[in-house]
């Protein structure tokens, strides 16, 4: 295998291993299969694709029917050293699942047992394989929820989240992923399963459950985990506001969540994001330039659609100039949720606040539209590709202070490349995320593909420039790694130290999160 | 050169580009458990082929077979896309380039069973069944069914038509389809309305022919939906303990109806309730039969259907397909009751009340 | 003046005066650091020498002690985040003072927290703070500053996010020094609350008190204090809450009685039990006498919570969570006891030494991976 260099009879034997390990049918070498498994959806591999670059394939694939069949796999893959890289649903937007190295993926989505529902204890134990939508339906038709809905809720699995630090859209409420979690079971490198001392237990050494959720495959292939549930919300209240400017937003935010408050959503769109999603009456403004933008990225007719997107998007520093003379008034999108009288309170705290900043009441009607609407915008992406162009996210984090200093360092390292727009979804007491969208365009793949890491690395060095944080949810994959060693420096050591504890033979999705 | 594959290109590239997001809707990939078999692989790998990127061989015409048509993807999708049309016309064009199915070939032009209550039948009329690859066993129930239900004269159709002919496009002869169309549509010449007892002739009457070019002049309803309003107050409750119903794929999801055989049913239970699965309605589960799943792929199938059914275990099933019925049957084997809900509620039939 | 030994000199010149206060092989000497960059400085000298160290410990045979007393300063403090960021030789009480000072608190700081240094508390990760409203003070790290055994620096963004691999913060915690020394830290402060309301019920037994408080906090409300103790043998089980008030809101407190409204006790005891449990923080107050000798700490998943709190006398139930809670035994317990709980599922600290626990070794190994070389390496 490409890792190791080992022989086609050695890699004979280690399949013909494999097989007796999960049985013939669970382990898959054809084209088709092996194709499938070679990309994530990280944009970049996208345009890749697009521009006919073939991806590197993975020698086989392996679905292993069970925690003790994961352990055989683990263990006669350490004894050949050939790469495991573990894979959800491939859902990731950072190549985390990109089998750079060759190797074996092992896809665990047979491991999809609800094994335990303790609703008087507020926890369940699922295993890693279980796709997020369907988990979260069983949920609901026993009353219960994980309260955890990422975009990606409908393509991704329980593990995954917990490989990549998911956060989910009512992440105010609920928390991230790793905020829900009680313990893990892992395998690691050795091949051993075990399980994690549960959050919150005395005990000496480190948190185990805090070095596995984020390691994405690193470490050991998280097979299932206890989480905190909750009882499904009797009463739901939405609202917008227009705020003056973002700040004015922000603040309404960060008073929210220091005043102890718990909205499940508050999600603040910037200017230019504020007239994409429209907000009734208030999507007249900006004028006919914005209005052709508009269209050029949203809805019209396809052909002029494609046309004028392609054209917009070559010329960003001028359309990013064009937004900074928006009027800078900004939705705020509100839900809140418990029974009848906590998502009362909390919906009319909020309103306190709003209206000292000078905000606008303008109904539940947006809250009710981005609710119906919630994981909708991905579908963009398909029209935005066809018409020659790309887009992707960039989320990052910082306190509330740096926030507004933040969002403009960026926009501006990125403007010359790709147009931008953000909203601020994820708030915390002590700060909160900015999730940038951009879009961009070349005349060829190859121009295309510069343009879009020539926009990442400006808007990360950005980030890494201003003390702040370079990926909030979305994790590291291969696309951050070029950012690993900066932001952390020494800490590195620390996983340096982790690695060859918890990995022995160093087969675990190698190249990922940190350099070799 | 590829001309049907091309006729899809748009929808090839919605689904290229598109970040997986009918994942968790497609029963197939879930009960595989394997992403190459997503409408975005499946798709991804036929734009591939259409770009010349791919080789179309062997392996890959296998691959497009992992699709039973269920269109639950389309449900999810906000593009409305149609990834079986796209895979349809994928095994046309692997038909084309010589790498047929002997399996989905097979199952395209299997017989149909031999029905006496069918065959009993007077041909012509106003009325007519199309009883598809129905048991006689349901024919005879639904029958029964239309005559409690008023429907005395339905007859047969003409010339030897007892189904669309709806195989032959998933199988990828979409020429044949198109010729057998005609002749079926010869064969419904003079009828008002076209009872189907397998709702997937009604789809491929409904949505399919006008794809083709073929238009059918008469009415076109499921069984369910004509002798629901009739045979309300007719039904006695002979059945014990809970049911769990399954909406067939096509009935429900395709045809939009979900009410008219719940009715029904619930008025054949004593005393129990019909159970749902957690994905109902037009997010239920599939069969795993459609498309010609079963027959190419007979173990992913019935991991399909057993998975439809699994989050209410063990008590009987029922199912407003004939198809469905049977698959599901096979698939449980001796572990589960599965009931045709033709065959259900004509037994349930208050005779007295005739 | 100059010790005679080169070491000494060295580590004098590189962390300034007064740091080192007699020759190392002296059991009174201590490197006292000031910040950051002399703890690295230390570390890394004393590293090269293959002089082991203990911090804030108890001397050995030829290690150096190291202290962070002088290392209590607020670095920082950004109001309006509500970040403050601590050097971490600071005693809670310090840290406390200083942001009440500008209207700001980490939370409800039990007596027995007060004397504690941010250090011991995260290098011990202590569970000592029951509040559900505020989390484990060990918890709201926003970010932190480390030195690693052989002087590297080691320091994170500050964010109260973030998914950007595992959380490496998280290896020093717990790790009683031996995954680095933590030497700064970002905490997440509050707004001082307007009011405090005091609620203490009764229920008749562990089971029923248990679920009482996992109804207060499935209906939402969140205590900035509670705890759980039963005073006699047999007797009732008390709940005891602060809830906190904000203007206009006085809804924990209300929902609270809602919820688990019965037995009250006399408000008179309740608020004198406060007053014990909550002193001043201002540093003139008279510091607890002592900080208390700790028993033992468990923690038990809800199912088995009840039977565990039964099984050990004079138990107080901390941090409740609907999934499990954290025992508090006054007294050591003693080997057949520990067994006995973990039995019953509970996950006991016994000082370091796990006992059996799969993930001890492990830990080891890392911590020997990151342990100075000595010269024989």
């Amino acid at each position: 295998m490409q890792h190791s260099g080992a022989r086609d009879s050695e890699t004979a034997a280690l399949l013909a291993g494999l097989r007796s390990d999960v049985g013939e049918a669970h382990v898959a070498t054809g084209a088709p299969d092996r194709d499938a498994y070679s990309r994530d959806l990280w944009p970049r591999s996208l345009l890749d694709q697009i521009a006919g670059d073939p991806p590197t394939l993975p020698d086989a694939v392996v679905w292993p029917g069970s925690v003790d069949e994961v352990a055989a796999v683990v263990r006669r893959c350490a004894a050949a050293r050939v790469p495991i890289v573990p894979f959800g649903a491939g859902s990731g937007v950072c190549g985390g699942t990109r089998p750079t190295h060759g190797g074996i993926v092992v896809d665990l989505k047979r491991l999809k047992r609800l094994r335990r529902v303790d609703a008087e204890a507020g926890v369940i134990e699922v295993e890693g394989g279980f796709v997020g939508e369907l988990l979260e339906r069983r949920l609901e038709a026993e009353g219960l929820t994980l309260g955890h809905f990422p975009s990606s809720i409908i393509c991704s699995t329980v593990g995954g989240w917990l490989a990549g630090r998911s956060a989910g859209q009512l992440s105010s409420r609920y928390g991230k992923i790793e905020d829900m979690v009680v313990d893990l079971e892992v395998v690691t490198g050795d091949g051993r399963v075990r399980r994690t001392p549960p959050a919150g237990a005395p005990g000496a050494g480190p948190d185990w459950n805090q070095i596995f959720v984020g390691s994405e495959g690193t470490l050991g292939i998280i097979t299932a985990a206890t989480l905190r549930v909750h009882p499904q919300p009797t009463a739901r209240r939405f609202r917008g506001w227009m705020v003056p400017t973002p700040e004015a937003g922000f603040e309404v935010m960060r008073r929210t969540l220091q005043e102890g408050w718990r909205p499940s959503v508050l999600r603040l769109y910037d200017p230019l994001d504020t007239v994409m999603v429209g907000s009734g009456p208030e999507e007249k403004g900006g004028g006919r330039s914005l209005g052709r933008l508009k269209e050029a990225l949203g809805e019209g007719a396809p052909a002029l659609k494609r046309r004028a997107t392609v054209a917009a998007l070559s010329v960003p520093g001028l359309i990013n100039r064009a937004v900074k003379a928006l009027p800078q008034r900004s939705l705020l999108v509100t839900m809140c949720e418990g029974d009848e009288a906590e998502a009362g309170a909390t919906d009319e705290a909020i309103a306190r606040i709003a209206r000292t900043v000078g905000g606008r009441d303008l109904g539940e009607g947006p809250g009710r539209k981005w609710y119906a609407h919630r994981y909708d915008v991905s579908f963009k992406q398909s029209k935005m590709y066809r018409s020659g162009a790309f887009v992707d996210t960039m989320e990052v984090a910082t306190t509330w202070t740096k926030l507004a200093e933040l969002y403009e360092a960026v926009r501006e390292a990125v403007a010359p490349h790709v147009l931008i727009m953000a909203h601020f979804s994820h708030a915390y007491p002590g700060g909160c995320s900015i999730y940038f969208t951009f879009a961009g365009t070349g005349r060829t793949p190859e121009e295309m593909k510069a343009r879009y890491d020539a926009a990442w690395r400006a808007g990360q060095d950005a980030v890494i420039a201003q003390g702040a944080v370079i990926a909030h949810h979305h994790g590291v994959g291969l696309s951050r790694v070029p950012y690993m060693d900066r932001v952390h420096g020494e800490a590195r050591r620390w996983f340096d130290a982790l690695k060859p504890v918890l990995d022995p033979a160093g087969i675990f999705n190698p190249g990922k999160v940190f350099s070799e | 050169m590829l001309r049907r594959l091309g006729e899809q290109r748009t929808a090839l590239e919605l689904c290229t580009y598109c970040p997986k997001l009918c994942r968790f809707a497609c029963p197939v990939a879930t009960a595989e458990a394997r992403e190459t078999v997503t409408p975005w692989a499946l798709m991804t790998r036929a734009h591939q082929v259409l770009q010349g990127r791919t080789p179309l061989d062997a392996a890959t015409a296998q691959i497009w077979e992992h699709c039973t048509g269920c269109l639950r993807c389309q449900r999810n999708c906000r593009h409305d896309n149609d990834p079986p049309m796209a895979l349809y016309a994928a095994r046309a064009e692997a038909v084309a380039a010589g790498l047929a199915s002997p399996a989905l070939t097979a199952w395209a032009e299997a017989p149909r069973p031999s029905s006496r209550a069918f065959e009993a039948l007077p041909e012509g009329g106003e009325v007519v069944v199309l009883p598809g690859h129905a048991a006689d066993e349901v024919v005879a129930a639904s029958v029964k069914l239309l005559r409690f239900a008023g429907f005395a004269a339905a007859g047969r159709p003409a010339r030897g038509v007892w189904h669309a002919a709806g195989r032959l496009l998933p199988a990828g002869r979409p020429g044949l389809f198109e010729g057998a169309a005609r002749q079926v549509l010869r064969g419904l010449e003079g009828a008002r309305l076209v009872v189907c007892l397998d709702p997937e002739d009604a789809v491929t009457l409904t949505r399919d022919y006008p794809r083709h070019g073929v238009s059918v002049a008469a009415a076109v309803r499921h069984l369910s939906e004509v002798v629901d309003e009739p045979l309300r107050g007719r039904v006695r409750p002979v059945l014990e303990g809970d049911v769990l119903y399954l909406d067939a794929c096509r009935l429900g999801r395709q045809l939009g109806v979900y009410d008219p055989p719940r009715r029904l049913l619930a008025a054949a239970l004593a005393g129990g309730r019909i159970r749902e699965a957690v994905m109902n309605r037009d997010q239920g589960g599939c069969c795993g039969a459609g498309a010609g799943f079963a027959a190419t792929n007979p173990g992913a199938a019935a991991d399909v259907a057993r998975e439809a059914a699994a989050d209410v275990p063990e008590i009987p099933v029922v199912t407003a397909g004939p198809t469905c019925a049977a698959h599901l049957r096979r698939a449980h084997g001796d572990t589960r009751t599965v009931h045709d809900w033709a065959v259900l509620v004509a037994g349930a039939l208050n005779e007295e009340l005739r | 003046m100059n010790s005679g030994d080169p070491l000494v000199e060295r580590l004098r010149w590189q962390l300034g005066p007064g740091t080192v206060d007699g020759p190392l092989a002296d059991e009174r000497c201590r490197v006292r650091v000031d910040g950051t960059a002399t703890a690295a400085r230390a570390l890394r000298l004393l590293a090269d020498a293959g002089v082991p160290v203990v911090i804030e410990g108890e001397p050995a045979a030829g290690a150096a002690v190291l202290t962070v007393e002088r290392m209590n300063a607020l670095l920082g403090l950004d109001a309006e985040s509500g970040v403050a960021h601590v050097q971490a030789g600071c005693t809670w009480r310090r840290v406390e003072w200083l942001l009440r000072r500008r209207g700001l608190t980490l939370g409800p700081l039990p007596a027995w927290l007060l004397e504690r240094t941010v250090l011991e508390s995260f290098a011990t990760n202590d569970r000592l703070r029951p509040s559900p409203r505020y989390g484990q003070l060990t918890d709201g790290a926003l970010a932190f500053a480390a030195v690693l055994p052989r002087g590297g620096i080691a320091r994170s963004s500050v964010a109260p996010r973030r998914s950007t691999g595992p959380d490496l913060g998280r290896v020093p915690v717990g790790a009683r020094h031996r995954g680095g020394l933590l030497t700064e830290v970002h905490l997440q402060a509050w707004p001082a609350p307007e009011a405090r309301a005091w609620r203490a019920i009764e229920r008749p037994d562990w089971s029923s008190a248990l679920a009482a408080a996992v109804a207060v906090l499935r209906a939402g409300v969140q205590p900035a204090w509670w705890r759980l103790d039963r005073p006699r043998p047999r007797g009732p089980v008390r709940i005891w809450a602060s809830l906190v008030e904000t203007a206009g809101n006085e809804r924990p407190a209300t929902r609270f009685d809602a919820v688990v409204g019965g037995a009250g006790i006399d408000a008179a005891e309740v608020e004198a039990a406060a007053a014990a449990l909550f002193p001043p923080v201002s540093p003139d107050a008279p510091r607890a006498a002592t900080t208390p000798a700790f028993g033992t700490v468990a923690w038990a998943p809800r199912a088995t919570l009840p039977a565990v709190a039964a099984a050990v006398e004079g138990a107080e139930v901390w941090d409740v969570a609907p999934e499990g809670g954290t025992v508090y035994a006054p007294a050591p317990l003693d080997e057949l006891q520990v067994r006995r709980l973990r039995d019953l599922g509970a996950h006991i600290d016994t000082g370091g030494d796990e006992g059996g626990d799969e993930w001890q070794p492990l830990a080891e190994a890392v911590f020997a991976r990151l342990a100075p070389r000595t010269s024989s390496e």
